[in-house]
């Protein structure tokens, strides 16, 4: 719900930045970019030891010679740098000027501290944002994913995408099958290549370890028709006869076509029963595209497919919704920082179209669009893998549980347990009754304790 | 100088094992009153809140039922493996100890599972499990017969657990009941040869009386070692399928670490160090009553 208006929000404020140019046309269009304003200070920021922050730091360079400020940079492993982040701004410290923060893990608690600055009144501002930086050329569904009440407290580097099919081009090739378009066009496919293969290949593979699997078995979820809660309410909604038809289906799906045993496989499981030739399909996480066409670990390399989140009966009814609940990853601007407007030249500079080129041709997933319609990387990487990707990122998955309760790991192991009684063969119904039960006892504990 | 050497002269008794007092003190003493403590509080980390809880958390263990289905696993699982292991041990012990050539060699082959690292040797286990891609379904069909689910089996996974607890736990009964045979006096044996028993009347009749001392200190062993057996169970399962194998250790862990509910987690702990402790001195004293 805040996500639409907030999108509509963010709109006028565009139109509201047309109108100021109107009113002032000389000044702010005819002068170029002022970034020498705060030349002299020095900036201090803590990052994640990852590829996008070394593709950001081999730039810090050019940013000190074009706006003439030092960048005090230091790039630290995860939990290290979680803990520097939390305990600095617990002691109030004000020289920590930017960092970077995953909105879904700690950012309700930060946002709620004070410890982010909203960014949307320097983006508005064409004397504080260089007119190339363009916040519409990010992702629609990474930008209100970043939206906050209306507020964008981090800047995205990368999006967020749907998992998506992996398919045996080879297979399909041989017993004449169309890239699948549906859920029904998957199971179809599963059920002619493992009874045209006499069983040596299997149909799909899929997580099934309880609640490992759940991440993945979201979309189909929605797909279907069902919800893990009411959204705007967060009641739990999954106890319906959708939900039981979409967990029927996955469950049948590995029942009937996929490995024996599906109920310990995780996803190292899955990959590695996939990348070794065992089986035609799998649905997983989009980043083991590296890892499937990679010779070295994978004997399917070079015979592999990619094709978006297939769709059930009810895909059209969520797929366009606006996130669940804010998600984004990427630097922010401390809220206790005192060079705020010297911060965002640098949070600017390193969010821009570069950035984000360089890190789709490492893998990754741009943030940004042009990112992914930029020539390089459509020469570096398979078109179709492009294609799913844009279509994947363009999707706010709907997450593993009910986004109303905090303690996700617990609901998740509630609703693993329908997963592993769907792939057994067991009642469906009641195993996702007993699981809605005990989440809804769940919420309303933690709703009486908050 | 002269008054403390006196003094600590005069107080030899405490002075001297006071380092070992404070070290086990703050090290086993301190960490277990403390999960006393919480198992009485509200603690859940994922709601960060904190306040005095009374019985409440052990009032709800008692009355979750997956508490009980967890407590019924973990009874089956410790039966099983105590029972298996032991047998299986006694066996060993009585064939290492007669002297055939090579005996040396067997009985350091029969210990190697004993010192072999349990997370490393169940990680070996879980892949050899593997339905698909694992050892065992291979030599399954090798020798004509169907594959098997394994610890994908949720019929199944208790009793492949305790194959593996078994493999490694066996060896210990071994060495343990080798050692009593040893020391057993051979001429009540000898005189019931001459009289013609035969070897299974023997063992029947004389040996297993004459160890039982020792049998019930392997039983003692086996049972706290199977009660409390995690590491394996983690590794191969976690708890899995569902909740198939989850014992009642698995379950504790999974309230305190995974689901940061410390107040309940510690209660589940209290309950069950309660049961380990009432087991043991059952067979503490099934033992004492073998010796009167």
């Amino acid at each position: 719900m805040s996500g639409r208006v907030t999108r509509r929000e963010l709109l006028a404020a565009g139109g509201g930045l047309a109108l100021a140019g109107l009113s002032r046309p000389s000044l702010a269009q005819a002068a170029p970019f002022d970034w020498k304003k705060h030349a002299g200070t020095t900036l201090r920021v803590i990052t994640l030891k990852f590829p996008l922050a070394e593709i950001q730091q081999k730039r810090i360079a050019d940013f000190q010679q074009l706006t003439g400020i030092k960048v005090d940079w230091e790039a630290l492993p995860e939990d290290l740098m979680r803990q520097k982040i939390k305990v600095e701004h617990l002691g109030g410290a004000t020289d920590l000027d930017v960092y970077m923060s995953y909105y879904g893990q700690e950012g309700q608690q930060f946002l709620a501290s004070g410890w982010y600055t909203d960014t949307v009144p320097l983006i508005k501002n064409p004397q504080l944002t260089n007119p190339d930086f363009q916040w519409d050329d990010f992702i629609p569904a990474v930008r209100d994913g970043a939206t906050v009440n209306g507020q964008v407290p981090i800047i995205p580097d990368r999006a967020q995408a749907l998992p998506i099919l992996y398919f045996r081009r080879d297979l399909f090739d041989q017993f004449k099958l169309a890239k699948p378009k549906t859920w029904d066009d998957v199971r179809n496919a599963a059920k002619v290549i493992h009874e045209g293969t006499n069983k040596q290949v299997f149909g799909i593979v899929l997580r099934g370890k309880g609640a490992a699997a759940t991440s993945m078995l979201g979309p189909v979820l929605y797909d279907f028709g069902g919800r893990w809660a009411d959204r705007s309410s967060g009641d739990i909604a999954f106890n319906t006869p959708e939900a039981v038809a979409a967990f029927d289906w996955w469950g049948s799906m590995l029942r009937l076509y996929g490995p024996p045993g599906s109920v310990n496989n995780h996803w190292a499981e899955v990959t590695s029963i996939f990348s070794q030739g065992r089986a035609a399909m799998v649905y997983d996480d989009i980043t083991f595209a590296t890892l499937f066409s990679d010779p070295a670990k994978s004997t399917v390399a070079g015979k592999v497919g990619y094709a978006a989140a297939p769709t059930g009966p009810k895909s059209e009814a969520w797929r366009s919704e606006p996130p669940i609940a804010p998600n984004s990853t990427g630097l922010a601007i401390s809220g206790f920082s005192k060079k705020k407007e010297a911060a965002w030249l640098l949070v600017q500079y390193l969010s821009d179209r570069t950035s984000s080129q360089r890190y789709m041709l490492q893998g990754g997933l741009g943030a940004r669009q042009s990112a992914w319609t930029d020539p390089e990387v459509a020469k570096a990487l398979d078109p179709e893998f492009l294609e799913t990707g844009r279509l994947s990122t363009q999707i706010n998955a709907p997450g593993a549980a009910p986004h109303s309760i905090a303690n996700v790991s617990k609901a998740r192991d509630f609703i693993g347990e329908a997963v592993v009684a769907s792939i057994l063969g067991q009642d469906v119904k009641a195993a996702l009754k007993t699981a809605a039960d005990r989440c809804s006892e769940l919420l309303k504990e933690e709703r009486a304790k908050k | 100088m002269t008054r403390w050497l006196e003094a600590i002269d005069r107080h030899v008794p405490v002075v001297f094992p006071l380092p070992a007092i404070l070290l086990v003190g703050s090290l086993a003493l301190y960490p277990i009153a403390y999960t006393l403590v919480i198992s009485t509080r509200n603690y859940d980390l994922g709601l960060s809140n904190y306040s005095v809880a009374g019985l409440a958390n052990y009032a709800k263990v008692l009355s979750s039922s997956q508490f009980w289905s967890a407590f019924l696993r973990t009874f089956l699982f410790t039966g099983l493996s105590v029972v298996v292991s032991t047998t299986l041990g006694m066996v060993m012990a009585v064939i290492l100890n007669r002297d055939f050539r090579g005996a040396r060699w067997a009985r350091t082959a029969f210990l190697l599972p004993m010192v072999a690292t349990p997370v490393a040797t169940s990680l070996v286990w879980m892949m050899m499990f593997n339905p698909t891609l694992g050892v065992l379904n291979y030599l399954l069909q090798l020798v004509g017969l169907p594959p098997s689910l394994w610890v994908a089996d949720p019929q199944l996974v208790i009793a492949s657990i305790v194959l593996v607890d078994v493999w490694h736990s066996s060896p210990f009964a071994m060495i343990v009941l080798l050692a009593g045979l040893r020391s057993l006096p051979r001429e009540p044996i000898e005189s019931a040869m001459i009289d013609g028993a035969t070897r299974l009347q023997i063992f029947r009749l004389i040996t297993l009386p004459m160890l039982k001392p020792v049998l019930v200190v392997v039983l003692i062993f086996r049972t706290i070692d199977a009660l409390k057996a995690f590491d394996i169970i983690w590794v191969i399962t976690a708890g899995g399928p569902g909740t198939s194998s989850e014992t009642l250790y698995v379950y504790a862990y999974n309230q305190a670490f995974k689901y940061l509910d410390l107040g309940y987690g510690s209660a589940v702990i209290v309950i069950f160090a309660a049961i380990v402790a009432g087991v043991t001195a059952a067979w503490v004293k099934a033992r004492e009553r073998e010796w009167t």
